[in-house]
């Protein structure tokens, strides 16, 4: 028996980039803005995104949140206090999410896809695994906190450089942890060239308005026209 | 570490691939894997052979081709390969590189088969 060559050209991730693929069209027809939030665990994802959803709320906008952990519901009560509706996925030890466990919380949470502007997921904390992973956003989100080193994005250029957009967190500690701002702003510019970034803080509020509007300019951009 | 997650799409894919052809072996799966990935090589072999087990892919051989990173200079015109640390400095005149057009691979290309209904036809004639 002579072995021979089969040509296959194929994505590993075939299945969940069609999958992802079939989402994304999903929250298009229904309006909905999908956002994957990324970054390593104790970055501030949570409690910037429970400021996001309260800033949103506040102006009228329909949101709701989708939010992975390893073991607990403990970010899923967190997002709720905001008064949004708020889904927790366990993954039960992976590492990250993926689109099919997007398509099963949506149909378990029973939301109408029509009802919502913004679609939030929060993944799972890990600057390495979700990279990989598409899950149907329009808007991949890392975020790094000034308390975790400069040089973070260099370390971690798959997932950074994924990304669409980048939100630096827990900004009213940089003096005290003497935050080097213009060194993680060339570490990002090394990994994702252009790269937008806002700098926030959860606590003060800071420069969650602007991120906010960005959002929903954003939004409005991928509406169809006419 | 999701590299055995990765692994079993590979055996997911390769199988939907081949679904046509179900008495044939894989014996060897071509990768391309990109440096910005987010794979890596060591950890994805380790868990082939895992993955594979109870396969057809048992006892396939899997190489994997690593693909640099490639983006366009507009400085210098061409295109380049960047590198750690400075994805986005162009290696040939230093300039900015724009978003990479390879990097992120994670794809199978090929993959090596024995087709054992093969086997008779070609043998047909030499009988």
């Amino acid at each position: 028996m002579k072995p021979r060559l089969l040509e296959i050209r194929k994505g590993v991730l075939e299945k969940n980039d069609l999958l992802a693929e079939r989402l994304r069209s999903r929250f298009h027809a229904a309006g909905v803005y999908a956002l994957n939030w990324v970054s390593s665990p104790g970055t501030g994802k949570t409690a910037l995104l429970e400021a996001t959803l309260r800033r949103m709320r506040e102006r009228g906008l329909r949101v709701a949140a989708l939010v992975g952990d390893v073991a607990t519901e403990n970010d899923a009560n967190r997002l709720a206090r905001s008064g949004a509706p708020v889904r927790q996925i366990v993954t039960g030890g992976n590492c990250h999410l993926e689109a099919d466990m997007i398509e099963s919380h949506l149909t378990a949470a029973g939301w109408d896809l029509n009802d919502l502007d913004f679609l939030f997921i929060e993944n799972v904390g890990n600057l390495v695994c979700p990279s990989s992973y598409d899950l149907g956003e329009d808007l991949r989100v890392v975020l790094l906190s000034v308390t975790e080193g400069e040089d973070k994005p260099l370390k971690y250029p798959s997932l950074f450089n994924s990304s669409d957009v980048a939100l630096i967190t827990k900004i009213d500690l940089a003096e005290a942890v003497e935050f080097d701002r213009a060194a993680a702003l060339a570490s990002l510019e090394a990994v994702r060239p252009g790269l937008r970034v806002f700098e926030t803080s959860a606590k003060t509020g800071s420069g969650v308005a602007a991120w906010v509007d960005f959002l929903v300019e954003q939004r409005a951009s991928l509406r169809p026209q006419g | 570490m999701h590299e055995l997650s990765i692994a079993h799409s590979l055996v997911e894919t390769v199988e939907d691939a081949l679904s046509d052809k179900p008495d044939v072996k894989v014996t060897a799966v071509y990768l391309r894997l990109g440096v910005l990935s987010g794979v890596e090589a060591d950890s994805l072999l380790f868990c082939f052979d895992i993955a594979t087990g109870d396969t057809r892919l048992a006892g396939a051989k899997l190489v994997i081709e690593p693909v640099p990173a490639r983006a366009y200079c507009s400085a210098c015109g061409r295109d380049v390969s960047p590198a750690a640390p400075h994805w986005s400095r162009c290696p040939e005149c230093g300039g900015t590189c724009g978003k990479l057009s390879a990097g992120r691979d994670l794809q199978i290309e090929s993959v090596e088969v024995l087709d054992p209904n093969e086997e008779t036809i070609d043998e047909a004639p030499l009988a």
